[in-house]
């Protein structure tokens, strides 16, 4: 445990400046959605929407690229004092994806809350079922879903072709895993799993804003009215996603074990 | 310019050639066992997929 | 015994770093390990600490491989490898959470006799950074302390530090074997001495046997390699 500590403390250390960045950044995002006040509600809508996508993908590729920078620690040596202590390698894999998941998470709810900003404004006022799943539920299916196997998977490339590093054939292993996990991935069936999240209720009493959204089912109810918001369907579920990520880490953990420096 | 059974035959036996001269240099390029064997599953599923339309037809 | 080369070759591509090689460290010694460039006392030296492994032979810690044994060696390597982020106290807070022989005591002495500043590893000199990692690696209380030019590009008032550090942390439970090219300001230390050339052994002898023939480590070294 003491390991583990010390291995997450040293990630928050190193990487603290792309964390705080990354979580910096939502400050931005926040400010470029409110820079979009397009007349009609539904182009408004469209193109926040597009910022928050964006901004999400953008919150992938940075965390991809903080967990990445083992690489660089690998061509300078500087992982060595890692590498010679009495700890388990894959507890080294997990303290980065930990690290990384911890900052995507607080990114990702970041997020979640400029979604709920974003309805607040158009006038739409959800129940708080439907709060929780937008702000925490939804947030944390994408880092698993999502986040987690692609961190995971940006270490085993750095790892696999670490083990490549002294026959200088690393360049090869990169091809071969870049253009292997695709075709893997596809024969074993795991691209095709679909997950739906259940829909979103929006709260009766709101205004107008729901009901000029066209293919949106709604259901009357009382006085006001209710709207079921369509499941969200991602590809990969979220068991699929958690054991692929676990053998992931395994391999990667054993490449630490296995790598010559 | 169409491609043909036969030229893609040869095509794929050419890949298949190249992917088991790769193979080779990863093998003896790490002592690491796990690379060894996840090298060969990366290769073997590549091969898999450019011998699967040559034996049940495109 | 407390570590062994059984007949180790390792080869990298097509080029041999280490030919044939067997080598016995026995508990309480002294060994400098001494050769010209490319003459392969860093792949000994890596093979030793585990992160190489032989392509041929055997090579064991206290009866196991080094890997497994990890925790009872400690490896200095010759680059200026440290993360630029760590402090002093970083460091300390990093080591004695990696490793569970990291004496903390030790730790402060030694920072405190190699004079080095409470500043990031950045903002330090080489020398500087040296003398942390080297006290960062002689606060472990480890079997064997293996030590690669831990006096390379470093300025004479810092190697001075370092060669007397080295000789405070002895301990006769422990051996070091330690390269250099600094032959003559190292000589004093040594037990025994290893010279290589080409990846083969080409002496291994007692220090206090050549002593005794009226002959220096120095002058061995120029006679033997040079």
């Amino acid at each position: 445990m003491k390991g583990l500590r010390t291995l997450l403390w040293k990630e928050y250390r190193s990487s603290r400046g792309w964390a705080l960045g990354l979580i910096g950044s939502l400050g931005l995002w926040t400010w470029i959605v409110m820079m979009i006040n397009n007349e009609g509600i539904e182009d408004r809508l469209a193109l926040r929407s597009l910022v928050i996508s964006v901004a999400f993908a953008i919150g992938v590729i940075v965390l991809s690229f903080m967990v990445g920078r083992l690489h660089a620690e690998i061509r300078r040596d500087e992982h060595r004092v890692l590498l010679l202590a009495p700890i388990p390698g894959y507890l080294h894999v997990l303290a980065r994806l930990v690290f990384a998941l911890v900052v995507g998470l607080v990114y990702a709810i970041g997020l979640g809350i400029l979604v709920w900003w974003i309805f607040l404004q158009a006038g739409a006022h959800l129940d708080a079922a439907s709060i929780v799943q937008l702000v925490a539920a939804f947030p944390a299916f994408g880092v698993v879903t999502l986040l987690m196997p692609t961190l995971a998977w940006v270490l085993l490339l750095v790892l696999f072709t670490s083990a490549y590093r002294l026959s200088r054939l690393s360049w090869i292993a990169v091809i071969m895993i870049c253009v292997g996990t695709p075709v893997s991935l596809i024969y074993r069936g795991l691209m095709g799993l679909e997950h739906h999240l259940p829909g979103w209720v929006v709260a009766p009493g709101i205004t107008g804003f729901f009901d000029r959204l066209a293919g949106v089912p709604s259901q009357g109810e009382g006085s006001g009215w209710m709207m079921v918001v369509p499941g969200i369907v991602h590809y990969g579920d979220i068991l699929g996603m958690l054991i692929l990520t676990g053998l992931i880490v395994f391999l990667a953990g054993r490449l630490w074990e296995e790598m010559e420096g | 310019m169409i491609l043909t059974p036969a030229l893609l035959s040869i095509m794929q036996v050419l890949l298949l050639a190249l992917l088991g001269y790769v193979e080779y240099r990863l093998w003896r390029g790490t002592s690491s066992p796990t690379a060894h064997w996840l090298s060969l599953l990366f290769t073997g599923t590549i091969a898999w997929a450019i011998i699967r339309p040559f034996m049940f037809g495109l | 015994m407390l570590a062994m080369l059984d007949d180790v070759t390792k080869v990298y591509g097509k080029s041999y770093g280490l030919r044939d090689l067997t080598l016995e460290i026995p508990v309480g010694q002294v060994i400098g390990l001494l050769g010209v460039n490319g003459s392969g006392k860093t792949t000994l030296l890596k093979l030793l600490s585990g992160l190489l492994l032989p392509t041929r032979g055997r090579v064991s810690v206290l009866g196991e491989s080094p890997r497994r044994n990890r925790a009872k060696l400690v490896f200095l390597g010759e680059t200026d490898a440290i993360y630029r982020w760590t402090s002093p106290t970083d460091a300390e807070r990093l080591m004695s959470g990696l490793y569970p022989d990291f004496s903390l005591q030790c730790y402060r002495t030694l920072l405190d006799s190699l004079q080095i500043p409470m500043r990031r590893a950045g903002a330090m000199s080489k020398g500087e950074r040296a003398r942390l990692r080297l006290a960062m690696a002689l606060a472990r209380e480890a079997s064997l302390y293996i030590l690669d030019e831990p006096l390379g590009g470093i300025d004479l008032v810092s190697r001075e530090r370092i060669l007397q550090s080295i000789v405070g942390q002895w301990r006769a439970d422990a051996s070091i074997i330690l390269s250099t090219h600094a032959v003559a300001e190292a000589e004093g230390l040594f037990d025994r001495v290893v010279f290589l050339r080409e990846g083969i052994l080409a002496l291994d002898a007692l220090a206090e046997e050549l002593r005794e023939r009226g002959e220096s480590v120095r002058s061995t070294f120029l006679e033997v390699l040079g």
